[in-house]
C-alpha cells in the first residue's frame, strides 16, 4: 500500500480503510501466542541439534566402563579426563591436528589459487579448444571417487608419495567444481572492466589480482569454506594413502585407536571434540565473510 | 601536443592534411563469417570533436575498440599520431577509453578509480594523489574522492570515468555512448559539460552514439554508419542538408524525413514529380540516367500548413497531433497509406480530422534515385 497524497483524496481513504481492516500491525509482527508457540518450535530444534554434541562432549568425560550404565548419566560425576589424557600423551593428537589443519589450509589455498585463474581463463579468455577442454574438465566431476581410488592409490606409489603431505594434498586440487563455480562468477562480471584494465595499463596477470580477484571475493570465500570443510572430514583417501602413526590425520588417526576386540569410545569422543575445536574457531574467525558470500547472489552487478 | 607526428610517406591519403590524431585505412572487422567493418577509412585531425553515428549494432562501438587495441582489425591499417599501431598494446597506444556502463572498479575508491592508469605506470605515490586532487577539481568531484562507485549518482560516475580516462592525458579520448545511461535531463548538461571539456582540454575526441541530437549538437563532424559500412561523412549541417542517401536522410532529423516513391519525367520547365502527389521540380535535378522511379524528400519542418489558394494542391486529413511544447508535429494522410509528418509551430490550432492543405516548395526537397543515392542537384 505505498500511495501518496499526491494521487488524490480517494486513495488515501482506500488507505485508512485497510489499515483500520488489518490494524496497525506491522508486517511480519505476530501476536504473542504464535511468537511462543515458533519459540518452542525453535526450541525444540536447538534440543535435537544439540543434543548429540552434548553426548559426545559427556562421553568424552566417562572413563570407558561406566559408558553403557543404565540409567545413563547425562553429566558424569566425577569428570574423568583420562581419554583426553590418552590423546594427548599415547598417541601423536597434537601431530594429527597439525597435518589436518596444514593439508586443509594448503589445499584450500591452492585450490583458491588454481580455482580462480582457471576460472577467469575459461570465463574471459579465448583460446582454441576453450569449450571442449572445458567440458573435459567439468566431465570429471561424474567419476566418482571410488571408482579412480585404486587407479590413484597405484599412481601416488609409483610416484613415491605415499605417506607424504603430497600424497594429502595434491589430488583433492584435481576436483573441477571449483573452476566451475569461479567461471560462472567472474563471467557475470562485465568485460568492460577488464577492457578498461587493459588500457589503463595492467597486464593480464595484474588484471586477474587487481580487479577480478577482489571482485570475486564472496565466491572465494564460498569456495574456501566448502573446500576447507571437506578437506578437514576427508576419511576415505587419507586412509588409504597413510599409514604411518606420524603422517595420520585426524579422521583416521582417531580411527586408529579402534582396537581389535573393543571400541574405547571414550578416546572417540574425546578426538570428536577436540577436532571441533579448530574447525569452530576457523569457522568464527570467517563468520562474516561466510554470510557475506551467502549473500553473494543477491548482489546489484 | 609538442610532438609533430610523422606521417609516413606510403601513405597517400595521409599528405593532404598533416596532422592526423587517428587515422584508419580501409579497416575491416571480421568475426568468422560475419563481416562488421567493410573498408572503413577515416582520417582525424587533432582536436577534433568526430561523432560516429548509427544505429545499434552497426559496427560503430567495434571501431572504437579496433582504435584503443582491445579488437585486432582484421584487414586494413590503424595509425594514432602518425604511427602504425596494429601491433602495439593497448596501454601503449595513447589513447583513453570511456565505456557505456563507465566500468569503474567497483572495489576501489573514486580516488583509486582515477588513480589506477598511473598506478600501473609506477607512478610516485604523491605525485599521484596531487594528479588525482587536480583532475578530480577540473571535473567537480574532488569531494567525493573517498565514495566507492556504487554511491555515486549516474553524472557523477560519469566524470569519473572521465577523469580516469583524463589523468592519463592521451592524445585521443575514445567515448562509447557515455551518455546513453543517464536520464534525459542530465544527458542535456552533461552534453554541454563534455563539449566545455573539449574546449577547455584541447584533444581529439571520437563519440560514439546511436543518439541523432547528440550528434548533431556536439560533433564537429560526424560519421554515419550503417551494417559496418561509412554512408557519409560531414559537418552536422551538411549531413542535414545534403544526405547522400535515404538512410542517412530518414537517421539525421527528428522527426524522421518523409519520404514518398513516384517517377520523375521531364517536361519542358524541368523535373515533373508525380507519385501520391504531384509536384514540379524545377530545373534543380536532373533526370536520372538509370530509371526514373525516385524518392522524394521532404522534411516535416519544410512542409508549410496554408490556406488553399497558396496550397500546390496536396489536401490531407490530419491524424495523430503529437504537441511537443515549442511545436506540434501532424499526421497528415494525403493518400491511402500515404502520410506526411509535418511540423507545425504549437501556436496552430489543429485538431485530428481536420482538413490540411500543404505547401512544399521545390527548393526544399530531396531527390533519390532507385538506388536510394542522392540525386545530385544542378549548378
Amino acid at each position: 500500500m505505498r500511495r501518496t497524497n499526491t494521487q488524490g483524496a480517494r486513495p488515501v481513504t482506500g488507505n485508512q480503510t485497510m489499515r483500520r481492516m488489518f490494524g496497525a500491525r506491522r508486517v511480519g509482527q505476530a501476536g504473542p501466542l504464535l511468537t511462543a508457540i515458533s519459540y518452542a518450535i525453535l526450541i525444540v530444534a536447538v534440543l535435537i541439534a544439540l543434543l548429540p554434541f552434548f553426548y559426545i562432549v559427556s562421553t568424552s568425560l566417562k572413563e570407558s566402563k561406566f559408558l553403557f550404565e543404565y540409567p545413563p548419566k547425562w553429566i558424569p560425576s566425577p569428570l574423568y579426563w583420562g581419554n583426553y589424557f590418552h590423546l594427548f600423551t599415547r598417541v601423536p593428537f597434537m601431530r594429527w591436528i597439525f597435518n589436518t589443519l596444514l593439508v586443509s589450509i594448503s589445499v584450500t589455498a591452492l585450490k583458491l589459487f588454481f580455482d580462480t585463474l582457471a576460472g577467469y581463463a575459461f570465463a574471459k579468455m579465448q583460446f582454441p579448444g576453450k569449450e571442449v577442454l572445458f567440458v573435459f574438465v567439468i566431465a570429471t566431476l561424474m567419476i566418482p571417487f571410488a571408482a579412480i581410488l585404486i587407479p590413484l592409490y597405484f599412481m601416488v606409489r609409483g610416484m613415491g608419495m605415499l605417506n607424504t603431505y603430497w600424497a594429502l594434498i595434491l589430488p583433492p586440487l584435481a576436483n573441477p567444481i571449483g573452476i566451475f563455480l569461479m567461471r560462472s562468477f567472474i563471467e557475470s562480471l562485465p568485460n568492460d572492466l577488464e577492457n578498461a584494465a587493459r588500457l589503463d595499463g595492467s597486464s593480464e596477470f595484474t588484471i586477474y589480482r587487481r580487479i577480478i580477484l577482489p571482485l570475486v571475493k564472496p565466491a572465494m570465500v564460498v569456495l574456501g569454506v566448502l573446500t576447507f570443510n571437506l578437506q578437514y572430514q576427508s576419511f576415505l583417501w587419507p586412509l588409504v594413502a597413510i599409514s604411518s602413526t606420524d603422517m595420520h590425520v585426524m579422521t583416521t588417526g582417531i580411527a586408529t585407536q579402534r582396537g581389535i576386540t573393543v571400541i574405547d569410545y571414550g578416546v572417540f569422543s574425546a578426538g570428536a571434540v577436540m577436532a571441533m575445536v579448530p574447525i569452530t574457531i576457523f569457522f568464527l574467525l570467517l563468520q562474516r565473510q561466510w554470510i557475506a558470500g551467502s549473500l553473494a547472489g543477491a548482489l546489484k552487478q | 601536443m609538442s610532438m609533430k607526428p610523422s606521417i609516413p610517406n606510403q601513405d597517400q591519403s595521409a599528405q593532404d592534411v598533416p596532422d592526423f590524431t587517428i587515422e584508419l585505412v580501409e579497416v575491416t572487422k571480421r568475426f568468422g563469417e560475419n563481416i562488421v567493418l567493410h573498408d572503413i577509412s577515416l582520417a582525424i585531425p587533432s582536436n577534433e570533436f568526430l561523432v560516429l553515428l548509427g544505429p545499434s549494432g552497426c559496427g560503430k562501438s567495434t571501431i572504437l575498440k579496433i582504435i584503443s587495441g582491445l579488437e585486432d582489425a582484421t584487414q586494413g591499417e590503424v595509425y594514432i599520431h602518425g604511427r602504425l599501431v596494429n601491433y602495439v598494446a593497448p596501454k601503449e597506444r595513447d589513447v583513453a577509453m570511456v565505456f557505456q556502463n563507465y566500468a569503474l572498479y567497483p572495489h576501489m575508491t573514486v580516488a583509486r578509480n582515477i588513480g589506477f592508469p598511473l598506478e600501473m605506470r609506477h607512478v610516485r605515490k604523491n605525485e599521484l594523489h596531487e594528479k588525482v586532487v587536480g583532475v578530480a577539481r577540473l571535473l567537480e568531484i574532488d569531494s567525493f574522492l573517498d565514495k566507492f562507485p556504487d554511491q555515486l549518482s549516474g553524472g557523477q560516475r560519469q566524470r569519473v570515468a572521465l577523469g580516469r580516462a583524463l589523468i592519463r592525458d592521451p592524445i585521443a579520448f575514445l567515448l562509447d555512448e557515455p551518455l546513453s545511461n543517464l536520464d534525459a535531463l542530465l544527458r542535456v548538461q552533461m552534453r554541454d559539460e563534455l563539449l566545455k571539456f573539449h574546449r577547455r582540454i584541447g584533444r581529439t575526441i571520437l563519440y560514439v552514439t546511436h543518439d541523432q541530437v547528440e550528434a548533431m549538437t556536439m560533433a564537429d563532424r560526424i560519421v554515419i554508419i550503417k551494417l559496418g559500412v561509412i554512408q557519409q561523412i560531414g559537418k552536422p549541417k551538411e549531413v542535414y542538408m545534403r544526405p547522400v542517401n535515404t538512410f542517412v536522410a530518414t537517421f539525421v532529423g527528428s522527426p524522421q524525413m518523409n519520404l514518398i516513391s513516384g517517377t520523375v519525367s521531364e517536361t519542358g520547365e524541368g523535373l515533373d514529380f508525380a507519385g501520391p502527389i504531384k509536384l514540379s521540380l524545377g530545373k534543380r535535378f536532373k533526370l536520372p540516367a538509370k530509371s526514373p522511379s525516385v524518392s522524394l524528400g521532404i522534411r516535416p519542418e519544410d512542409i508549410a500548413l496554408v490556406g488553399v489558394a497558396e496550397s500546390n494542391g496536396i489536401v490531407g486529413k490530419v491524424g495523430l497531433v503529437e504537441a511537443v511544447g515549442s511545436d506540434t508535429f501532424l499526421d497528415v494522410e494525403i493518400d491511402d497509406g500515404v502520410s506526411f509528418k509535418v511540423r507545425v509551430p504549437a501556436t496552430d490550432r489543429i485538431h485530428e480530422g481536420d482538413h490540411a492543405h500543404l505547401r512544399i516548395m521545390a527548393s526544399d526537397v530531396h531527390l533519390f534515385d532507385s538506388d536510394g543515392l542522392r540525386i545530385a542537384e544542378v549548378d
